[in-house]
């Protein structure tokens, strides 16, 4: 176990290789960095710049939590959710986006997500969140 | 012989004294224009009747039989003429008969002054055996009998074929057309020659016991060939008045052109390339600032061109010259005061043979307020084009947000990143390198974001060059993209790769894609959701040029509005000028297409339009 991986991962002391966190976002560099901002605070993560090849993903894997940005052409963050929810996995889901859209917004939550971060998204509370997810998530599995 | 005066004398007297008037009349016509043969040859005939008739008046009073026969011997010499010159009378003055036949008769009738000078008495009679007395009008007159000469068969063969020429040459002038004049002189000619032939036979023959009144007929002749000849007169005559009226009209019409010329304030000018020379009115040279008495060369005209002027001067002439020799092309003069002067020129260039120029002629207008009004127009039209641009990119501002907020967060998770990386205890180096090198990535990105921006924010001068229509197509998309999702469009793109470049402007071909993107989008706000995707088509048009179509899935546009939609203020958006359509379709043809908007044949209407590879260039 490398340090890479976090006090967290280590700390919880279960196997990361199907474990890992799922970033979806149709921008390369967004995924990129929020990969790069998770990774060194420890947070275990996959990234998938297209919706389908996450589904894909996830039809095989685990995914303990999911974030999903909501604007994407081929397939919107909401629709993502609604498989997810649909194949009844039980990812935990947060959404981010670009976009000042309040309706698409209120549809993310009362479907069920954690919450809701307009990008910029790198402060604290957004990586608290997530940490607070995955927790959740495995406690769940427990 | 005492000469009585008397009806016989007082007729032929007569006959001979008209046919004289008339001779000599024609002979001054001829004198004076020596290429008119008619007149000379009327001279020829008109006199020589003239002599038949006083031969046949001293027949009659002939005191004895060799006295008769031989004022009966030389009448054959004006007889001869007199037939001769009504046949070139026919052939040149009325340009009719057979070449031949007049050849035939003349030869026929010299030939026959042979036996007629070499015999014993005359042509006429071999042997004359009696002089007769008889009493005509009141008068005693003297005529003879005689045996005919075998010979005079030649002066009637010629006296047939004379028939036979003139029915031919009738009938010619009646095909062309000229029936009167075939009638009358023909008619007239053949009956006159018909009665001298009838006239001189039965007298020969003692048939008719009277004189000969040959001369009578010929007087016949000459008066139907002077009507033709007077009517010719006559003609010319008018013909020189209509030519004068036409010239003085030409004279007017030439006075009010350059009346109107002045009144418009059209410059003329005149150059000749062979002599060097430069003429100009006097219109011309206040336009350019000359003098009305300054030499005009062309060197110095060159010099009051606005420099970046000349060269398309040059090359219109040029155009010019190798094409129709028609041209048309405008300057900008600087005055020697300064000012400046738009000038509309347009001329034709003459060339010799050769193709070389050798004359130029033209007109030159002072257009300097047409070019300040049309600059105006211009102008407000780039002013409104940006306005509606900018409103536009308004209602774009999320899309806006989101093109600028994408870079920022890539930025902002990488410096964190480090930030958290720095805190470690084995500081990972590499992964820090990788975090700034992504930072300055996305800065630059954010940096081509906001300059993609303020091109279209700003107001600039309109710019041609070329550009690639697909580039083009997806930045547009790129930009409107998360807006569209947000409405649930999807936009579908068929660009085929490869399009060559294209003269434009890309700023406006962008506002109108942008524009249509955006319509088409609108057109589909109250579709299903899964049925809201607008194609955005190029294409290359063999010679003619590139297209760019934008299809939309909405409800259409009712048939009588499809040229409606691109008048000024046509809205059917709550929101908006309705000026979009309209500054897209003025775009659009300032780049030599044309806007144009169909309703498919499903559901849904299509925005289409094509830029010429050729772009006309607009006044």
């Amino acid at each position: 176990m490398t340090h890479r991986y976090g006090r967290f991962v280590s700390f919880l002391n279960v196997p990361i290789s199907n474990e890992s966190i799922c970033l979806v976002d149709d921008d390369v560099s967004v995924l990129r960095g929020l990969s790069r901002l998770l990774r060194s605070v420890g947070l275990v993560n996959q990234i998938f710049s297209s919706p389908i090849q996450f589904i894909e993903y996830a039809k095989s894997h685990r995914v303990p939590v999911a974030v999903l940005d909501i604007n994407m052409p081929e397939m919107n963050g909401l629709e993502v959710f609604k498989w997810l929810r649909s194949a009844s996995m039980n990812s935990r889901v947060i959404f981010i986006t670009g976009m000042n859209n309040p309706e698409a917004q209120a549809t993310a939550i009362a479907q069920g997500a954690i919450a809701v971060f307009p990008k910029p998204c790198t402060d604290e509370a957004f990586l608290e969140t997530i940490r607070a997810a995955l927790a959740d998530s495995r406690k769940y599995q427990e | 012989m005492t000469l009585q005066m008397s009806w016989v004398t007082l007729l032929w007297s007569m006959n001979a004294a008209a046919c004289l008037t008339l001779a000599v009349v024609n002979l001054i016509v001829w004198l004076n224009a020596r290429n008119e043969w008619g007149h000379l040859l009327f001279f020829a005939a008109a006199a020589s009747a003239s002599t038949i008739a006083i031969l046949e008046l001293l027949g009659m009073h002939a005191g004895s039989i060799l006295e008769f026969s031989n004022l009966l011997r030389w009448a054959h010499v004006p007889y001869c003429v007199l037939i001769v010159s009504i046949v070139w009378f026919a052939r040149i003055f009325m340009g009719a008969g057979r070449i031949w036949l007049a050849w035939t008769i003349t030869g026929l009738r010299t030939v026959a002054l042979l036996p007629n000078f070499l015999a014993t008495y005359n042509l006429n009679y071999g042997q004359v055996t009696a002089l007769k007395h008889i009493r005509l009008l009141g008068e005693d007159i003297t005529i003879i009998e005689g045996k005919l000469n075998p010979w005079m068969s030649l002066g009637q063969l010629s006296s047939l074929l004379l028939l036979a020429y003139l029915l031919d040459a009738s009938r010619t002038i009646w095909r062309r057309g000229e029936k009167r004049r075939a009638l009358f002189f023909g008619g007239s000619l053949i009956l006159f020659t018909l009665f001298a032939a009838l006239d001189v036979v039965l007298v020969q023959m003692n048939v008719l016991q009277l004189p000969y009144m040959v001369s009578f007929a010929f007087f016949g002749i000459i008066v139907v060939m002077a009507y033709e000849l007077s009517r010719d007169v006559i003609r010319a005559s008018r013909l020189s008045r209509e030519l004068r009226a036409t010239e003085a009209g030409l004279r007017e019409t030439q006075q009010r052109l350059s009346l109107a010329a002045d009144a418009a304030h059209l410059g003329i000018w005149v150059r000749d390339l062979k002599k060097d020379e430069i003429w100009a009115s006097e219109n011309w040279r206040d336009l350019f600032g000359f003098t009305h008495t300054e030499e005009l060369i062309f060197e110095r005209i060159l010099e009051r061109m606005h420099p970046e002027d000349r060269a398309i001067f040059n090359q219109n002439f040029t155009k010019a010259i190798s094409s129709d020799g028609h041209y048309e092309t405008e300057y900008r003069l600087i005055l020697p005061n300064g000012q400046m002067r738009w000038i509309s020129s347009r001329g034709r260039v003459e060339t010799n043979g050769g193709g070389a120029p050798k004359l130029l002629r033209g007109i030159s207008v002072d257009i300097t307020d047409r070019k300040r009004a049309e600059l105006e127009v211009a102008q407000q039209r780039n002013e409104l084009t940006h306005l509606t641009r900018v409103t536009m990119l308004g209602e774009l501002s999320g899309s806006i947000a989101h093109e600028l907020n994408q870079p920022l967060t890539a930025i902002l998770c990488n410096a964190k990143a480090i930030g958290h990386l720095l805190d470690q205890e084995r500081i990972d180096l590499g992964e820090i390198r990788e975090a700034l090198k992504d930072i300055v990535a996305e800065d630059k990105r954010a940096g081509e974001v906001i300059h993609r921006l303020r091109l279209l924010l700003t107001k600039g001068e309109v710019q041609f060059q070329p550009v690639d229509l697909n580039e083009i197509v997806e930045e547009v998309l790129k930009l409107v993209r998360v807006d569209l999702g947000r409405h649930g469009v999807t936009a579908q793109t068929e660009l085929p790769p490869g399009l060559p470049k294209i003269d434009a402007d890309r700023v406006h071909l962008q506002q109108v894609v942008l524009n249509l993107v955006l319509n088409a989008a609108d057109a589909m706000a109250n579709n299903p959701a899964d049925s809201r995707a607008l194609i955005v088509r190029t294409g290359h048009l063999k010679d003619e040029g590139l297209f760019l179509s934008v299809t939309d899935d909405g409800i259409g546009i009712a048939p009588e509005q499809l040229e409606k939609v691109f008048e000024p203020f046509y809205t059917t958006k709550s929101h908006g000028m309705g000026l979009g359509l309209s500054v897209c379709r003025t775009i659009v043809a300032a780049h030599g297409g044309k806007l144009l908007a169909t309703n498919n044949p499903t559901r849904g209407a299509t925005f289409r339009f094509v830029l010429p590879f050729v772009r006309e260039v607009r006044a």
